[in-house]
């Protein structure tokens, strides 16, 4: 079933702009666990942590400060089951505007 | 009212600008980090068109230079010491937030981003800074009409402490400067003189030469008087009609009798012609002196009546002289 996320009507031209970001920071974030890269990873997290609510994603927020926090103790493993749900949570979301 | 964004991430820019577009406001600019808005703001180089900024949106975390830097660098800059900041923080930043207040910042949103809470925070920084223009306006209006009524009041005082006719002290401002003078005597326990003088047959002059040549008389004598006495602290005042005095505070009797005697000896200089006085042949002046060290219970009366009466001696001893009193 997939996640409904309600975003401000205002905010609608910009989701597809912001959803391709979002692939993106997971290619980004791909590449950054192959590099072992804590402080990329961390910064990332911090951004999605800003970010993913101010639009409505919720638990993008959410993801983004546990992915925060995992870089922080170096803990990939943690890091990469994240990224698993944040593509689970990203394929699969109906967005209605308000 | 113009809003300038300074944030790295795009979609935080991106949305802070959006809902800000939505609710109305028009001039938004926008920065990915502060040595963008520097450049902007033209505080690197001030060569560049500087746009009029009222109010920043600043996030704290930024790469090369943060937020609480760049808050500072902007707020100690001569032109934004007005503008509000507002930082734009995640919630578990809290530690930042008491050093951005301490860089100068006025107010925080934090992240995410809450639209009723940003339009609320921007409405009432833009609603002081729109107060703090207000406020700078009404101020240098104020500083200006104080300059304004100063020099008025300074022309007004000079014209009505002038004669019209010769543009020395007049009979009011002689009274007004004889009083503090006065008063200063007392204070300082020091002598405090006063020269009457007279232009001699001045009717005989009106009736020989007309009024015209009688009023550039007093104002020819009147200048060169004032101008003997030019670097003094006395006061040369036109009393009335053809009859002048000269107060001279800190001035003993002897000292002023020899002022007296210059004069004298300024207006016979003059040689303007005068062919029916029964002194000379041109205009001479008589001249009385008294002194006092003045002491509660006098008056500045009895000091103008010795010298008056000392006047009057003068001419009765035949004009053109120096009496003491």
């Amino acid at each position: 079933m997939s996640t409904i996320i309600h975003v401000d009507r205002e905010l609608q031209e910009l989701i597809p702009g912001f959803l391709e970001n979002r692939n993106n920071d997971i290619e980004t974030l791909k590449k950054a666990i192959q590099r072992q890269d804590y402080g990329a990873i961390q910064c990332l997290g911090h951004t999605l942590k800003g970010i993913g609510s101010s639009y409505g994603f919720d638990l993008l927020s959410e993801l983004g400060f546990k992915i925060e926090n995992a870089a922080k103790n170096n803990d990939l493993y943690a890091i990469s089951e994240l990224l698993v749900i944040m593509l689970d949570y990203l394929d699969d979301i109906e967005i209605i505007y308000i | 009212m113009s809003i300038l964004i300074v944030d790295d991430s795009l979609d935080s820019q991106i949305l802070i600008y959006t809902l800000l577009k939505s609710a109305g406001y028009k001039d938004i600019l926008r920065s990915a980090s502060a040595s963008e808005a520097y450049t902007l703001l033209g505080i690197t180089n001030s060569t560049n068109q500087i746009p009029y900024i009222d109010l920043i949106l600043m996030d704290i975390i930024m790469p090369d230079i943060n937020g609480i830097n760049a808050c500072y660098t902007i707020k100690n800059h001569a032109l934004y010491h007005d503008v509000p900041i507002i930082m734009v923080t995640a919630q578990t930043e809290n530690n930042d937030l008491k050093a951005a207040f301490d860089a100068g910042a006025n107010d925080y949103i934090t992240k995410p981003i809450n639209k009723i809470e940003l339009l609320a925070r921007v409405q009432s920084a833009l609603k002081l800074k729109h107060e703090i223009d207000r406020r700078k306006t009404r101020e240098l209006d104020f500083i200006e009409l104080t300059r304004q009524l100063e020099e008025a009041n300074k022309v007004l005082r000079k014209l009505t402490s002038l004669d019209g006719l010769t543009g020395i002290a007049n009979r009011r401002h002689f009274d007004y400067f004889l009083d503090i003078s006065w008063t200063r005597s007392i204070s300082h326990m020091s002598p405090l003189s006063l020269i009457m003088y007279d232009l001699d047959n001045f009717k005989l002059f009106n009736d020989t030469y007309g009024h015209q040549s009688g009023d550039d008389c007093l104002k020819q004598t009147a200048s060169a008087i004032n101008k003997l006495f030019e670097n003094t602290s006395a006061l040369v005042a036109r009393y009335g009609g053809e009859e002048f005095a000269v107060i001279m505070p800190d001035t003993d009797l002897k000292t002023a009798a020899s002022w007296a005697e210059k004069i004298r000896i300024t207006i016979e200089n003059l040689n303007i012609p005068h062919s029916n006085s029964k002194v000379k042949p041109y205009v001479t002046v008589s001249l009385g002196v008294a002194s006092i060290i003045p002491t509660k219970g006098t008056i500045p009366q009895d000091l103008i009546s010795a010298s008056d009466s000392t006047l009057y001696s003068a001419k009765r001893r035949g004009r053109n002289q120096v009496v003491i009193a």
